[in-house]
């Protein structure tokens, strides 16, 4: 393979990268803003509501909240001031349930609690996945082992939500060891300090467990089977004529390449972090990506449900744009083509 | 010659399924001598690819060894039981001493190890050399199959199957054992790779001095390579006897139905001969001699005596009942007229044994 054909590869992925995120954007910029409903009116009701705000609904305030809210003139002549914003600005526009906070502001927020959680919970659950799919694979004959296997079958079905209510139940009703809501102790001001991070990471036990706990038995079952299909394979019988260290065969023959398709699993499940687990997240009160879109969806707010769904589809895209470059590294059979 | 390299007794293995034990390979008896190529022969499914994973102790569940011994003797006086030993020891034993030619035009190699990755793990595991020394033989090694060094760097899939072939011998001659056993290893390759691995094999037993064991299904890579032939039939030797001689005059019923239904270029026209019917279920083999019910000669006590193997004259032995009875007439008749005029019979036997000596001399001729 010569340097052109990398270079190629490389315009086409790239230029492949780019016209998906565009479509994406368009997409989603339309699909928003056509949900039957009026956000003006949600604000107006909201202040209503909260502020015991009691004027008449004049026109002039409609179309001053027209004004802020980009949501003047035809749809097309939005979408355009959009894309102007976004691309040209950086900008999000303003968001309306906190008006008048910027969208990227709120989004930003929120962001680090989900990659927090979500991130650091992905990357367990697949360490100890793999670890474990290897072992069940590797003593596969082993009763103790096929009856784990089942076990993490039946688990792995089990919709998350369900085991983050089950811990919530256990741990912080029953037992009432562990907070079952928010990211850390209201008394306790964000920052570096060792009380914060210890009240943090108290906070993100249960969420964390019924993330990892499910996504785990996902990993061990694929691993496993991958393991099982591998050690059938010649190469396998092979090594064993030779006369290797079993240490050698397990690490060198089985694992690498069962790990091949795992690696490439782990990097778009990381694609995915950002979009968080909504139900998790609403469950615990985390104040992460997932909470903020509920809360988003609820007032249509278009600029912050757009500017998650550009996030989420921006990490996606871009974690297979990595993967593509990078696969041809790990796996020589893998070409730039 | 002294004490054979290896010795086979009795060896059965059993593969279990829920409708009952599949005798795959029902006692089998063989002996490999120093620096010879024995050839294994017989129809698909007659347990030949399954002697050798016994004799490798390679059996994968539900298959298992049920009985045998297989003794290792190599170039020592003293035998080891390979199927007696514990696992450390058998590890030790492999490829140290008993190495293995798989099929390599199949997936032998890992995919995402480069060659030289894969001949070095063999060679670090056994400990017999440092890294560098290891390093400084793959070069060696290679050229010893005709590969050039380059090789060495190359992953599976950039090989043609008849590189990785000899990819396959150059690692298992890697640390020089005594007794090497190749399984099918022009299978699956077109005519000119599977002359080049023949050419290889032979070479690697003249250099190296190893006994081999050589499975196919296929006559004329035997008649090519090997010294001598065991017919295998049903999961039991039929024949065992030197190979031209064997060919020329197959003295088992079954032997002679191989015999003359192989394909011959050049020499007169003659009709080729299939056998008869299919070959019997490993789950129930007929009663008797396996092969009387394909068998024109079968007469009663084929049906009911199992026959053994017995020494015909020196070298040549045949488990068939037709000797002992002396009725023999017949399948002399028979090889007559199935192996073609009388006139002919010596000319193609020639042949025959000069593409062995071409194969032996030819192209790396001393």
């Amino acid at each position: 393979m010569g340097q052109g054909a990398f270079w190629t590869f490389l315009l086409r992925r790239v230029a492949g990268y780019l016209v998906s995120l565009a479509v994406a954007i368009t997409v989603t910029f339309f699909f928003f803003h056509l949900i039957p409903g009026n956000p003006i009116q949600a604000y107006i009701t909201s202040l209503q509501e909260n502020y015991g705000y009691n004027a008449p609904v004049s026109n002039q305030l409609i179309i001053h909240y027209e004004k802020e809210f980009g949501l003047q003139g035809t749809l097309w002549h939005q979408y355009v001031l959009y894309l102007r914003n976004v691309f040209l600005r950086g900008n999000l526009g303003v968001s309306f349930i906190s008006f008048p906070t910027p969208a990227q502001r709120l989004i930003a927020q929120a962001l680090p609690w989900t990659i927090g959680l979500f991130g650091v919970a992905v990357i367990i659950a697949w360490s100890i996945g793999i670890l474990a799919g290897m072992a069940l694979g590797w003593f596969r004959r082993a009763r103790a082992a096929q009856w784990l296997a089942t076990l993490a079958l039946i688990f792995s079905q089990i919709p998350y939500y369900l085991l983050a209510l089950g811990l919530v139940f256990t741990f912080a009703y029953g037992m009432a060891i562990l907070p079952a809501r928010d990211a850390y102790s209201a008394s306790l001001t964000p920052g570096l300090s060792f009380t914060f991070i210890m009240s943090v990471a108290r906070h993100a036990i249960l969420p964390a467990c019924s993330l990892i706990l499910i996504a785990v038995c996902g990993w061990l079952i694929s691993t496993r089977s991958l393991i099982v299909s591998i050690l059938g394979e010649d190469y396998l019988t092979y090594a064993q004529a030779k006369g290797l260290r079993q240490g050698r065969i397990l690490r060198q023959y089985a694992l690498r390449n069962a790990l091949l398709p795992q690696l490439t699993a782990l990097a778009i499940s990381l694609g995915f972090v950002v979009n968080g687990a909504y139900l998790v997240e609403y469950v615990f009160n985390w104040p992460g990506i997932g909470y903020l879109f509920v809360s988003a969806l609820g007032q249509m707010d278009y600029n912050v449900l757009q500017g998650i769904v550009l996030i989420s589809i921006f990490s996606v895209l871009t974690a297979n744009l990595l993967i593509d470059l990078t696969l041809p590294l790990v796996d020589a059979r893998v070409g730039y083509r | 010659m002294a004490a054979p390299a290896l010795v086979v007794h009795g060896l059965k293995v059993y593969y279990h399924t829920s409708r009952g034990p599949f005798r795959v390979v029902d006692g089998v008896q063989l002996e490999l001598e120093q620096d010879e190529i024995l050839g294994i022969a017989g129809e698909s499914g007659c347990g030949k690819s399954t002697v050798v994973e016994g004799i490798l102790r390679l059996v994968a569940p539900p298959g298992r060894i049920e009985a045998g011994r297989v003794l290792l003797y190599g170039n020592r006086a003293e035998a080891v039981d390979v199927l007696s030993l514990a696992e450390e020891a058998m590890r030790r034993i492999r490829w140290t001493r008993l190495a293995y030619v798989p099929q390599g035009s199949m997936n032998s190699l890992n995919p995402v190890l480069r060659v030289r990755e894969q001949m070095l793990d063999a060679m670090l595991d056994h400990g017999a050399r440092s890294r560098s020394e290891c390093l400084d033989r793959i070069p060696i090694l290679l050229r010893a199959v005709g590969l050039t060094p380059s090789t060495a760097e190359m992953h599976p899939h950039q090989l043609s199957g008849g590189m990785r072939q000899r990819v396959v011998i150059a690692n298992s001659i890697s640390l020089n054992p005594e007794v090497v056993v190749a399984d099918e290893p022009t299978t699956g390759l077109d005519v000119h790779a599977q002359r080049q691995v023949l050419e290889t094999l032979l070479r690697v037993r003249r250099e190296h001095r190893v006994a081999m064991i050589f499975v196919s299904h296929d006559l004329a890579v035997h008649a090519q390579l090997v010294d001598r032939l065991v017919v295998m039939y049903a999961g039991q030797v039929m024949e065992i006897g030197p190979v031209v001689p064997m060919f020329r005059d197959p003295r088992h019923p079954y032997s002679l139905g191989l015999v003359a239904s192989m394909v011959r270029i050049g020499g007169p026209r003659r009709r080729l001969f299939g056998i008869p019917g299919l070959a019997p279920s490993p789950l129930e083999w007929p009663g008797g001699c396996r092969f009387h019910p394909r068998c024109p000669y079968a007469f009663d006590r084929c049906r009911e005596v199992v026959p053994v193997l017995q020494p015909l004259e020196p070298g040549r032995w045949a488990a068939c009942h037709l000797y002992a009875e002396g009725l023999t007439d017949r399948l002399a008749q028979a090889r007559r007229e199935m192996l073609a005029g009388p006139a002919a019979t010596g000319a193609r036997l020639q042949e025959v044994h000069a593409v062995d000596q071409h194969a032996a001399g030819g192209e790396y001729g001393e």
